[in-house]
């Protein structure tokens, strides 16, 4: 596991125009989920289905606010019904009773370009709530569950890693290592687009837990 | 199948049998919660039950028991004032559960957050002859409120449009309506008032109110018609909320039918549903993994 370091509710720059664009993808939601309605600008509220063939599985009453956004964070989600217990173990911070339904480092990996909640929706929350149905049913989670902490963080960078080939460990090492990140760089994912078009959000949390340093070390090590 | 056929069978689906797991769970905690006022109050309190089971409007989405716990008059022991009395209800009860204080009643809540569908409701009778009582009120203009528990549940209970209550329950629940039962109720009386629809049309009437002409609409609580401001909980903001989701529910009902506003009719429990919830985990193209702040 490599080690990493990183305050979780460090905030990134804020994005100008995020919440402005976020709030017309809200209406392409709803549309999609008609029990869910949009209250203010930020904020989803209403209650997600599990369905299957024309029958409803299970249902969540859930509250999501997408204002993080504006500071690279992903949207809070929240059960609100009272049903899930408000433990670690069920996902759930005991803090603010907020939902981790996935690592951000990567959701922000397989979705590139600007954020979409529809995708976020119908990805990791509704994985979450399915995975929460199974579990209060007696069965493990159905796609395993990182461990808590900077602990899943760190298992979830050596598989970052593992899963690179040595030209791409390399593309990814020479950015981090620079002192000053720019949106014209070529985005290291091979996809041969600018970051700003493709992976700005994973490169900014990838960099928080690997600083330019810190990469630097990293990059001279594997000459 | 037919809309009234679907709203009839959602009605079943949403009825709680008195051997349920859920109800006995709901005695359970109830029986705890009494014996913490017995034994923190004595015999001094009035203990009854009152909420959507002793209206005959429960639904498995949202149930919800009331323990009302009265105190006599000129009995002091449980504090002076009613703020006093609901602070030393809400004391004794933060001792085993954690209490959420709402406008007059605490809701209790597990120590992990599971909510246990409880209200307490303390407050004082005003006299020895009737049932009218005091109830401390957290928030709003007023500090008390005078109401009578028994007359709203006749007036529920006698309205003739329970099914419709239960119905509009579960639209409120199922879009995270945050607009209190109390109103909702005393709403679709007075809008089904002299009613002789199909509970299809009269559902399609409720929506229609609320969505378009809802500042004709006033109600008054049936304990107090005139001294009770019912305005906080049926103010601007709850109608202009509650307006966007009934036209939102009637455009979705015209193009999507009752199954778009109020769900899917449901699977019962059982390994038929657990497969099914294994399949459709299956076929998640995303497969995320939760993880925790830690």
């Amino acid at each position: 596991m490599l080690s990493v370091g990183w305050p979780v509710h460090q905030p990134l720059e804020a994005s100008r125009g995020v919440m402005d664009e976020i709030h017309n993808k809200l209406h392409s939601l709803v549309e999609r989920y008609p029990t869910l309605h949009i209250v203010g600008n930020e904020l989803i509220r209403g209650s997600l289905p599990i369905e299957e063939a024309g029958s409803e599985l299970d249902r969540f009453s859930v509250e999501i606010d997408f204002s993080p956004l504006q500071q690279g964070l992903l949207p809070k989600v929240s059960e609100t019904g009272g049903r899930i217990p408000h433990h670690e173990d069920r996902h759930i911070n005991v803090k603010d009773g907020t939902a981790c339904v996935c690592l951000p480092e990567d959701y922000f990996l397989r979705h590139a370009g600007p954020f979409d909640p529809v995708t976020f929706l119908d990805g990791p929350v509704r994985d979450f709530f399915i995975g929460q149905a199974l579990v209060a049913r007696g069965d493990p989670w159905p796609y395993g569950e990182w461990k808590h902490g900077d602990a899943g963080r760190g298992d979830w960078l050596s598989e970052f890693f593992e899963s690179l080939s040595q030209i791409e460990i390399k593309a990814y090492l020479d950015l981090l290592s620079l002192k000053e990140l720019k949106g014209h760089f070529i985005c290291p994912c091979g996809s041969s687009r600018r970051i700003r078009n493709c992976h700005l959000q994973f490169i900014k949390l990838l960099r928080k837990m690997i600083p330019p340093n810190k990469a630097e070390e990293w990059r001279l090590r594997r000459r | 199948m037919k809309p009234i056929e679907f709203l009839h069978e959602i009605l079943r689906e949403q009825t709680l049998s008195e051997d349920s797991t859920e109800l006995a769970a709901l005695r359970e905690h109830r029986d705890e919660v009494e014996k913490v006022l017995r034994d923190t109050f004595g015999s001094s309190p009035t203990i009854r039950y009152g909420g959507s089971h002793a209206k005959g409007d429960l639904i498995k989405d949202s149930y919800d028991l009331d323990i009302i716990c009265y105190f006599p008059r000129d009995d002091k022991d449980a504090g002076d004032t009613l703020k006093a009395i609901y602070e030393n209800v809400e004391k004794a009860l933060s001792k085993h559960w954690n209490v959420e204080c709402k406008t007059s009643a605490l809701r209790i809540r597990g120590k992990d957050q599971i909510d246990f569908h409880i209200d307490v409701v303390p407050g004082r009778f005003i006299d020895e002859k009737t049932y009218d009582v005091f109830l401390y009120r957290a928030s709003g203009e007023k500090e008390r409120l005078r109401t009578n528990i028994e007359k709203h549940i006749d007036h529920v209970k006698k309205s003739g449009v329970i099914d419709a209550i239960k119905l509009v329950k579960l639209w409120r629940n199922r879009n995270g309506l945050d607009f209190k039962t109390f109103a909702l109720e005393l709403l679709v009386i007075k809008i089904l008032k002299n009613s002789a629809q199909d509970l299809d049309e009269q559902l399609k009437t409720i929506l229609t109110a609320l969505a378009d002409d809802q500042n004709a609409i006033s109600i008054e609580d049936p304990a107090n018609p005139s001294g009770n401001d019912l305005s906080d909980i049926w103010n601007p903001s709850i109608r202009s909320m509650i307006t966007v989701a009934a036209k939102n529910a009637l455009s979705n009902l015209q193009t999507r039918g009752w199954e778009s506003v109020l769900g899917q009719l449901t699977m019962p429990e059982g390994p038929a549903k657990n497969d099914a919830l294994r399949r459709v985990a299956s076929t998640s193209t995303s497969r995320s993994k939760p993880w925790c702040h830690g």
